[in-house]
């Protein structure tokens, strides 16, 4: 008994010592976060409905550059042995343009980008200042969970750096009118096509149809065809695309909520999941998955092209904005295609692949505003990012490619130029070991040859049904898949993932999603 | 021995005294309990995100409160059910089976006379405990892959069955999960109960032979009524992790497939997973705070019995 | 009887052959896995007698023999002085709280053990430590957060410093006016030889096995990662691509990532330094492993 009598008192005593260290913990971070809030004028992060978006000058250089602010931004060179030498380079160049601010380039690794963005991004000491959502979250969520900071001060200091980007295109990265990000340059439309290993056609005698637009059925047909003749290679490696598929996703990768027919003429958003179109794509995913043409084991493989250029898969889906273009892209490959074009060129608010963000954390939003700037609309510092230095990470050939130097190639670089889509302009940049000069020229001119999404622009708000949404996240990430790669039986598991979608609350979503979008068309 | 009556038969010295004298023993033990504070108290000030909408903007103090509604989330969600389910179920079936298989496994080593052959099989038995999670995924990939795993292809196929896609069917990963669990710990338990078995009086066996007990008897009759205390305060102190789990045999092993979540949520990747998909630390935080506060009253529980079962053993 | 004794000895030995080699097979699959050639590997699946051997997995880690070695060089660096760190902070705890007349005894015990009740998760703990403590991005990472005391170790040591230590030589000593630290060092040390180097133990596998402190913590400084570290985000890396459908272009960046001969070939690289050392310890781990279940 005088056991139980003292441990309740030592008990208390302990609650009360970790609510002191707790408070104690909580003050040093609020004394740290005002202080950062009270940095400057561009800095408010809170959501721009509460306040009046007052316009930032752009940033005044110091006279010295040892005082210029340090701007921490994301990219893609994990691990690799020029990060030191990228960065005092273009440190030398923003010092030469007197721009102000320099860099600290901090690679992320892939896989670990989601463990580690979600910390770096709650850690206002050392902060990562520039980052970019794709891989990472959407701009909706980063908004919701005060990740990053409005850039609706800067729409004045900057009129160029927003006058590049379609009016529809930049809406995409905005949440109730506020401008969260500067998106990442692309074609912004995009069609698929089905690419075969040409030395299969040849053989099944339909190598001339190349360029051919097929429908799905016929595409059917010429897999089994090929799986007849060549029965050691799977022909299909990823299912998953909204394109063939025919969605509008509205920006959200669990589909919750679509348009049909890529968002063309159309203003009704379904639940997908519900609908005819999906139950058939389904029963043909099992048919395909039975027929032996779908990668084995999708859950555990790499669902890329790597599949193909190793010579597993014999055909894979591809997306571009012209034949050129995806013949481009696949140059690289051991294996030559022939490609049957599945859907028209068009562009929805997935088709903006990324959007660049100045973190709630950062200390000097002027000074990263300014970076982002430069890193959007300044050749030289775009090429330093994507490419490297010139003359030791690669050179410019007389059709302005890019090459890799002697002995170099991808596997070895030491700096990673594999993902210029990443960064905010990669058409800055130039075109890498592909014989294409126009590569970058003609995605420019892409958008004027698409059509686009009645929905194109749209974002989706979901505060509203913010918990609707999480459920059903984790439903969808829990049935899509074995669906999308025929592993089970469709019926059955249909209903099971409907009725759970429901009552997850997928219909509120649906409703919540068509009167705003209903709003937004009002308002166009 | 207690710790009791030492103190009272010792010198009687003054608090001041004492203090006095152990104020070196103080000193050394400084930064441990620094380090306590640091690591352990300090983050515990953040349990109180579990009653907040948290904003990466404001940090832990200024984020706003929002009552109880990370937990009305949590509870409106299927996953509540499954998370406990899994995790109560899992740990019954660690506890028991692995009982089971370390009591049998420590009974057969025993029988073992061949000291080099009892020394190999002790070894190796315990080099499963030595390796990382990550390295467990490796290796149970190696034989489950459906392209190129060793079950499929190695055992199935080449018996006229078809393979089967293991990382997408739910039903087989409770097996999987307490098979691998097993592999891995019971070389560990095995040895526990084989030293207590060791220390058993052999007079007991010597007249139980002279009686004419068989092997089975001397088990029945012998080892397993005197292993009972061992088993009783293992199984005790088991019960007090009832609502840990490990993140690694329940993240990396499953390859965290969408498809298996229904048998391998536990607790500890509902956490992790509502981290990194929602990027949500408050409803994070509320699972996690759930999980400290049941554990909390499960260990207080666990260490009443054992205090009555063997104060020596007592926590606290 | 004899016979049937008999009979069971066999038994015996059958089954724990068994279990002997259930214990050892996957670990030669894994080996095998990494020498097997790829296009055997599509054909035949994982084998213990792959149809065609090939290093070239060994070879490809040859070729980054550095990045291989400086994670190697961190792990081993991160695991002696951690052990040290830890052991030495869970003796003097362990001391000070065996002392059954120490002033405030009970209230420092319910401390030690209140940490295992609460914790404040992933996020709270990467603020304190990278925001107060500043570790981050630096070996400081990996040797303070989480690992350097653990306090189930800490009441293990201390039942057995009051246990296996006779009391009689203690008070012995304290007449010879020994000093309490004089005493640690010249009795109870000596004296617990086997909890120590038990308690080391742990720390150690502890230390060669984490992942996790390198992942949250050395978010811009990868050129420290451990070995544990490099095999985690390579399977980080494979997980990612599974789950992100990448178009064409995006998916260039897949080049980057071994094949799975070379995954495997890590993961052998960074279990068989456990498995040389393993046989000169593993006396002492079964002794541990006596101590802290039967004791503790």
């Amino acid at each position: 008994m005088s056991m139980s009598s003292k441990m309740k008192k030592m008990l208390s005593v302990m609650l009360l010592v970790a609510l002191l260290t707790g408070t104690l913990a909580g003050c040093g971070g609020s004394a740290d976060g005002s202080g950062s809030a009270d940095g400057s004028a561009g800095s408010d992060t809170s959501s721009a409905a509460e306040t009046e978006a007052g316009s930032a000058q752009p940033l005044e250089a110091a006279e010295n550059p040892d005082d210029w602010p340090v701007i921490a931004v994301q990219t893609l060179s994990y691990d690799m042995p020029d990060e030191a030498m990228v960065e005092e380079e273009l440190n030398n160049y923003l010092i030469s343009i007197n721009a102000g601010a320099k860099v600290d380039l901090v690679g992320v690794n892939f896989g670990d980008l989601a463990t580690q963005m979600t910390l770096m991004l709650s850690d206002n000491q050392e902060p990562l200042d520039i980052f970019c959502w794709r891989f990472y979250s959407n701009v909706d969520s980063c908004v919701k969970n005060e990740q990053c900071i409005s850039l609706d001060p800067y729409l004045e200091a900057y009129p160029d750096l927003w006058g590049m980007y379609p009016e529809k295109v930049l809406k995409t990265q905005q949440v109730s009118g506020v401008q969260y990000a500067v998106p990442s340059v692309d074609s912004y439309a995009t069609y698929e096509v089905y690419a075969l290993r040409k030395d299969i056609a040849a053989e099944m005698g339909i190598a001339e149809r190349d360029g051919e637009r097929i429908t799905i059925d016929e595409l059917s047909q010429i897999m089994k065809d090929a799986k007849a003749l060549h029965p050691e290679y799977s022909y299909m490696v990823n299912t998953n695309n909204e394109s063939v598929i025919g969605i509008d996703s509205l920006g959200n990768p669990n589909w919750l909520g679509v348009l049909m027919n890529r968002g063309v003429e159309t203003t009704e958003i379904v639940n997908l999941y519900e609908t005819e179109a999906w139950r058939d794509y389904c029963n043909r995913m099992k048919d395909w998955n039975e027929a032996g043409l779908q990668l084995d084991d999708p859950l555990n493989n790499e669902l890329t092209i790597t599949q193909y250029n190793n010579g597993v898969s014999a055909g894979v889906y591809l997306g571009g904005y012209s034949a050129e273009y995806i013949k481009a892209l696949i140059a690289y490959s051991p294996y030559e295609p022939i490609e049957f074009q599945m859907s028209d060129l068009v562009g929805t608010s997935a088709s903006v692949l990324g959007g660049w963000m100045i973190s709630s954390v950062c200390k000097n939003p002027d000074a990263a505003m300014k970076i982002l700037y430069l890193m959007s609309t300044d050749e030289v510092v775009a090429r330093y990012l994507i490419l490297g230095v010139e003359g030791h990470n690669y050179t410019v050939d007389e059709n302005g490619i890019a090459r890799y130097p002697e002995g170099v190639d991808s596997s070895n670089a030491t700096w990673n130029m594999n993902g210029p889509w990443y960064y905010p302009n990669q058409c800055l940049s130039l075109p890498l070991e592909v014989e294409m000069p126009n590569y970058y020229t003609d995605m420019l001119a892409a958008p004027d040859m698409a059509q686009f999404s009645e929905a194109m622009g749209f974002i989706f708000d979901s505060a509203p049904v913010y918990d609707q949404m999480a459920a059903c996240t984790t439903i969808v990430a829990e049935y899509r898949d074995a669906l999308l790669y025929g592993l089970v039986d469709v019926d059955d598991y249909l209903e099971k993932f409907n009725a759970e979608l429901k009552a997850a609350g997928i219909d509120e979503i649906i409703a919540e999603e068509q009167k705003q979008f209903d709003a937004w068309r009002a308002a166009q | 021995m207690t710790s009791k009556t030492v103190g009272r038969t010792g010198v009687k010295k003054t608090l001041r005294r004492r203090f006095r004298k152990y104020i070196p023993l103080y000193l050394c033990a400084l930064p441990g309990i620094i380090y306590l504070i640091i690591n352990n108290y300090l983050p515990m000030g953040g349990l109180i995100l579990a009653f907040k909408k948290y904003s990466f903007a404001k940090g832990i103090v200024q984020s706003p409160w929002n009552g109880l509604d990370n937990f009305s989330y949590l509870f409106g969600s299927k996953w509540a059910g499954i998370m406990f389910r899994n995790t109560i179920g899992y740990n019954m079936a660690f506890i028991l089976l692995g009982m089971l298989i370390a009591i049998s496994v420590a009974i057969l080593l025993n029988e073992v006379r061949r000291k080099s052959a009892k020394q190999l099989y002790q070894t190796t038995i315990l080099i499963p405990h030595l390796v990382s999670t990550v390295l467990i995924g490796y290796l149970v990939y190696a034989f489950l892959s459906a392209t190129n795993g060793l079950v499929n292809k190695g055992i199935l196929e080449p018996l006229g069955m078809e393979g089967i896609q293991w990382y997408t069917e739910a039903k087989y990963w409770p097996f999987i999960l307490i098979f691998v669990q097993m592999w891995r710990g019971f070389g560990f338990q095995s040895i526990v109960y084989y030293a207590t078995i060791i220390g058993f009086d052999k007079t007991y066996y010597e007249a139980a032979v002279v009686d004419g007990a068989t092997n089975w008897q001397q088990i029945t009759r012998i080892t397993l009524p005197m292993l009972k205390p061992t088993v009783i305060i293992l199984t005790i102190m088991a019960m007090g992790r009832m609502f840990a789990s490990d993140f690694g045999l329940f993240y990396q092993v499953p390859q965290n497939s969408g498809l298996l979540y229904s048998a391998t949520t536990t607790i500890d990747t509902f956490v992790y997973r509502t981290l990194m998909q929602d990027h949500d630390v408050g409803r994070s935080l509320a699972a996690g705070f759930l999980q400290s506060v049941l554990g909390f009253g499960v260990v207080l529980l666990t260490n009443a019995l054992v205090r009555k079962t063997e104060p020596e053993s007592s926590l606290f | 009887m004899a016979g049937n004794n008999k009979g069971f000895r066999i038994l015996a030995n059958t089954v724990m052959i068994i279990l002997v080699l259930g214990c050892l097979m996957p670990f030669i699959l894994l080996i095998m896995a990494s020498v097997t050639d790829e296009a055997t590997l599509t054909l035949y699946g994982y084998s213990f007698f792959p149809q065609k051997f090939n290093l070239q997995a060994y070879d490809y880690l040859f070729k980054a023999v550095g990045k291989i070695a400086r994670a190697y060089g961190v792990t081993i660096f991160v695991t002696l002085v951690g052990t040290v760190l830890n052991v030495t902070m869970t003796m003097f705890m362990a001391y000070m709280l065996s002392k059954p007349d120490l002033p405030g005894r009970n209230l420092l015990s319910f401390f030690i053990f209140f940490t295992m009740l609460f914790s404040g998760g992933m996020v709270p703990s990467y603020i304190v430590w990278s925001q107060y403590m500043r570790v981050n991005d630096s070996l400081l990472a990996l040797i303070l957060p989480n690992l350097a005391l653990g306090v189930y170790n800490v009441i293990l040591m201390r039942t057995y410093f009051t246990t296996n230590v006779p009391r009689e030589i203690l008070e012995a000593a304290e007449m010879d006016s020994c000093s309490e630290l004089g005493m640690l060092f010249r009795i109870v040390i000596p004296l617990s030889k086997p909890m120590i180097s038990t308690v080391a133990l742990f720390a150690a596998l502890a230390y060669w096995n984490d992942w996790v402190n390198g992942l949250y913590y050395l978010t811009r400084r990868s050129d420290l990662y451990s070995i544990q570290n490099v095999l985690n985000s390579m399977m980080n890396n494979v997980q990612f691509l599974k789950e992100n459908s990448l178009d064409a272009a995006s998916a260039q960046i897949t080049t980057q990532i071994p094949t799975s001969g070379v995954r495997m070939a890590i993961a052998v690289i960074s279990v068989v330094p456990i498995m040389i050392i393993y046989p000169f310890f593993q006396k002492a781990f079964i002794k541990g492993i006596v101590i802290g279940g039967v004791k503790g």
